[in-house]
């Protein structure tokens, strides 16, 4: 995927990352989305760069690409400059000519132009080396650390994360080794360019005279040999344009120290610099360009292949529609207001004894049939005193026990007192209608109103005892019904 | 134009219609209580995409007065559509019947009704009320069967009267819903309204594509997690070689506490990441997560057993050595591989439960150190990955509406062993035993490379479980 992110970038995608780490997933989410709605004009290749460069806009502080881009001003700087300076000094030390000794071409070949080309070669070497060999060359990033930033303590923030993440992760040390060579070898274009703008100055400006010497019996022929083989390069140039110097130059320029150099030609004597300035164009400088150009090539692929594995997180954020739910709180509750309004209905009666009644069950009309009379008999019995005198079905809403005050209004009560055991379903929560009838049905002076909760029919059962949480439940409501007076009793199986 | 689909939560007190929005919008916040009557006004709360919203859930509170109001409105002798706005100004002014008014109103305005209703218990006279009141709002109306104790004595009656009353009748249980159920009920309640539909299918896609991205996170946070504890260690100056084991043991503890940080770290995350409050969300008292990472019983019941640990080893160990024999262009005959994994075998056989090895730095001349770390053993991978991988399952079954008690996710039994990684395929083991072991030797190029590798192998078992 071709996203154009570089080195800084990436160092900034980690820096907003890792603050991402402090921030909550609904914050980011929401965040990202709003840039993924903002950047729909953008393809998607570049939505990575997009996202950055809208965090960078929203971020106040300062960022590790600007670290990492100020050190590499300075660095590039530094290399750049130095390698000119070097150069030029190099050149100049060796172009030293006060009118007795020529400048051996020999010497100067052999320490402005051998050893740039040597060293090129080297690093080209090194390079195919790890090309064969498919392994990373590793820099050792935490010596060099430590020789520029002894307390890493002192480093910005930015600074220090920068130092972190190369020393912790693989990929950001690869581009930096990649980064690193670029600016070697700038360093040493700058070398080459400054050795030959050097030369060309001080041919330039001065009087320079270059000759060459041996002590070996090769004569002649032989450096013309050697010339040729190293001007085979531009040989193709024309011969007139003098960048190689002819067999007769050559021959005029050897320099025999006792002979001196007066009967040696002036033009032969300076035939020399164009080849030399060839040399170090061809053999230094040209070298050194190409690696500077292959290793800003591989930085730029490295990047370019590199896929950071959170990018993906990023455009699923973006891309993803952002789903939201009010979070709206509730009101507190608040006790069910009670009011009877006056409605007619009617229930059947189940029993109807004859004699006195002790008390009147009201059932409800679902567990009619459902529980033996024996069972509610003892359970009347059991929680009043006094057997059912009547069963009566209705459900615990005001028309009903209207109904059921109405069938009882005649009873003859045994003392006089009238009393009402209800059999409620506890695991249905009291509402208003129970709580109404309820109030109905004790309401009146001189009846006694006794409630047996029961719970969930299981296995048949349905005369099950009822859990505390409904036996609370209905107790709380119960109790909001004073002063009405209440007997509660759960149903035990 | 098509108008916003909102859906009124009705029922009787205490069925769990709060519970049922609480889990179909994902809100933590409302408010759910074992008590009835709770909910006293109606709450509405929207689902919004990018800020739009696109659909609505009203949570009422329950019927008070349900056979008063069905004989309120059998009397009624006015046009029948008008039945239900006659009703709202009649009582509009009565406290006893606010919340009739309540649950009502947003019916009248348009809104289609979910009928929740707890089908373990019995059907009353008071349901039926209910019912045929939901059945004169001729509103779009599903039920929904909560089944909240599990009972399902009277499932078979409940639908029988469901039916009678209503378009549609599912079974949902707002405690326990995956999120599979949530979208099939989601989508049925597409064909509940025509005009609706649209609506409703971009919900479904949108919470799709969510959960997706979830679990993509997921992945993504436990990896990271995974790339940051393997790395770890603690290395402290040793200014008395005799005091090294005192010196070790301070450093375990302190690299022990480093690793539970990140660890609860990554849970935090993954809570959030589905919308739950980290307060709210409680591990059951049962759960062995509940045990310390570094417990006896964490090494017992999470990783791979013996034999499935080795495998895993051995494959990862044939993957370097192969890696080497790609190097030497096939010459060695495969026979680096072959003794890498051999090795790796042989050590996570032999390794045990240790945690981390140390390590003295320095040559012995002027200063000395100790380092404790990295992760030592190839079965700590797949005990933090099983780790992860229950939590996220209690996560994703923690239902939003879920307020306090336990419950027990299927666990998968195998040789003692009840972590999710012991039923992996022979190749995911041996991917994460390569994580592991790169991951601890700093390989990071590697290292990047198997983590896309896992990360998409987890968000692939993420998915699975979420459909489980």
């Amino acid at each position: 995927m071709k996203h154009g992110m570089r080195l800084g970038d990436y160092l900034d995608l980690e820096w907003f990352l890792e603050k991402d780490r402090i921030l909550a997933p609904g914050e980011i989410l929401d965040r990202d989305r709003k840039i993924g709605l903002a950047a729909k004009a953008v393809p998607l290749k570049l939505y990575a760069a997009y996202w950055l460069e809208h965090r960078r806009r929203a971020d106040a502080g300062g960022l590790p690409s600007r670290s990492l881009r100020s050190v590499l001003v300075v660095l590039r700087l530094v290399f750049g400059v130095g390698g000119l300076l070097a150069g030029i000094s190099l050149v100049r030390a060796l172009l030293l000519y006060s009118g007795v000794q020529p400048v051996n071409v020999s010497v100067f070949l052999l320490l402005a132009v051998f050893p740039q080309a040597g060293l090129s070669l080297l690093a080209a070497g090194l390079l195919a080396l790890r090309k064969l060999r498919r392994n990373e060359s590793r820099i050792p990033l935490r010596f060099m650390f430590d020789l520029f930033w002894r307390r890493p303590a002192r480093l910005s923030p930015q600074a220090g994360f920068v130092r972190a993440l190369f020393l912790q992760r693989g990929w950001p040390a690869r581009m930096l080794g990649w980064e690193s060579l670029r600016l070697m070898h700038l360093g040493g274009v700058c070398v080459a360019f400054g050795s030959a703008s050097g030369l060309a100055l001080s041919v330039a400006v001065t009087d320079l005279a270059f000759g060459w010497q041996s002590t070996l019996q090769v004569g002649a022929q032989g450096m013309h040999s050697l010339v040729s083989t190293l001007s085979a390069p531009w040989s193709w140039l024309p011969a007139a344009w003098g960048l190689t110097p002819t067999l007769v130059q050559i021959e005029g320029s050897r320099i025999i120290l006792k002979d001196g150099i007066e009967a040696l030609a002036s033009a032969d004597l300076v035939a020399w610099w164009p080849f030399l300035c060839m040399c170090l164009l061809v053999y230094a400088l040209l070298p050194r360009f190409l690696l500077l150009v292959s290793a800003h090539w591989m930085l730029r692929r490295v990047e370019q292949r590199f896929v950071h594995p959170d990018l993906g997180r990023i455009l699923d954020r973006m891309q993803a529609p952002l789903l939201g739910s009010a979070r709206a709180g509730e009101t507190p509750s608040a006790p069910l207001p009670l009011g009877v309004k006056p409605v007619a209905g009617a229930e059947q009666s189940v029993l109807q004894p004859q004699g006195n009644v002790g008390c009147v069950l009201v059932l409800p009309p679902e567990l009619v049939g459902r529980i033996g009379d024996d069972l509610l008999f003892d359970l009347t019995q059991r929680v009043c005193g006094y057997p059912a005198g009547r069963i009566i079905s209705a459900t615990l809403d005001p028309d009903d026990i209207r109904q059921v005050l109405d069938d009882c209004a005649g009873l003859d009560w045994v003392g006089g007192f009238e009393r009402f055991v209800v059999l409620v379903e506890a695991w249905q929560p009291p509402i208003r209608e129970n709580l109404q009838a309820l109030t109905l049905l004790g309401q009146a002076d001189g009846r006694r109103l006794i409630l047996v909760f029961c719970g969930r029919p299981f296995g048949g059962n349905w005369l099950t005892a009822p859990d505390d949480a409904e036996r609370e439940v209905w107790t709380d409501a119960v109790a909001r019904l004073a002063p009405l007076r209440v007997d509660i009793f759960g149903a035990s199986t | 134009m098509k108008s916003m689909p909102i859906f009124a939560v009705i029922g009787h007190p205490n069925e769990g219609k709060s519970s049922v929005v609480a889990t179909l919008v994902e809100n933590d916040q409302i408010r759910i209580s074992p008590r009835p009557g709770e909910t006293v006004e109606s709450m509405t709360y929207p689902v919004s995409i990018d800020g739009q919203d696109v659909i609505a859930f009203v949570d009422t509170p329950g019927f008070q007065n349900p056979v008063q109001t069905l004989g309120w409105m059998r009397k009624f002798r006015g046009p029948e559509n008008e039945v239900f706005a006659a009703f709202l100004e009649e009582f509009r002014d009565d406290p006893g019947m606010a919340h009739e008014c309540e649950l009502l109103t947003p019916v009248r305005d348009g809104a289609g009704i979910i009928y929740v209703l707890d089908a373990s218990r019995p059907l009353r006279q008071v349901d039926k009320a209910e019912m045929e009141i939901l059945r004169l709002t001729g509103r779009p109306r599903m039920a929904i069967l909560n089944c909240k104790t599990g009972e399902e004595q009277f499932l078979e009656e409940w639908k029988i009267e469901l039916r009678k009353h209503f378009n549609m009748v599912r079974t949902f249980n707002a405690l326990r819903a995956t999120f599979a159920e949530r979208m099939r009920l989601l989508e049925s309640l597409r064909a509940l309204e025509q005009d609706w539909e649209d609506a409703l299918g971009l919900v479904v896609d949108a919470f799709v594509r969510d959960w997706q991205r979830r679990n993509a996170e997921c992945a993504a946070l436990v990896c990271d997690f995974l790339r940051r504890v393997l790395g770890m260690v603690e290395t402290a100056q040793l200014a008395d070689p005799e005091r090294r084991a005192e010196v070790e043991a301070r450093l375990v503890t302190r690299l022990e506490e480093r690793i539970r940080r990140e660890e609860e770290l990554l849970h935090e995350r993954v809570c959030l990441q589905f919308r739950h409050d980290s307060r709210s969300f409680v591990l059951p008292q049962q759960s062995v997560l509940r045990q310390d990472l570094f417990s006896r019983t964490t090494w017992t019941v999470f990783g791979l057993s013996k034999g499935k640990l080795v495998a895993a080893a051995v494959a990862a160990g044939g993957a370097a050595g192969a890696a080497l024999d790609l190097a030497t262009l096939g010459s060695s005959l495969g026979l680096f591989a072959a003794v890498g994994g051999a090795t790796a075998g042989l050590a996570a056989l032999l390794q045990g439960e240790r945690l981390v090895r140390g390590t003295v730095l320095g040559l012995g001349i002027g200063r000395r150190s100790v380092q404790v770390g990295p992760l030592d053993t190839v079965q700590w991978i797949f005990v933090l990955l099983d780790r992860f991988l229950l939590h996220y399952w209690y996560v994703i079954h923690w239902s939003h509406a879920w307020r306090g008690e336990d419950f027990v996710p299927a666990t998968i039994d195998e040789g003692g062993k009840q972590g999710f990684s012991s039923t992996w395929s022979r190749e995911a083991r041996g991917l994460c035993a390569e994580f592991f072991k790169v991951g601890a030797a700093g390989d990071d190029s590697r290292a990047m490379t198997l983590e896309m590798d896992l990360r998409r192998f987890l968000e692939e078992e993420l998915e699975r479980m979420s459909r489980l």
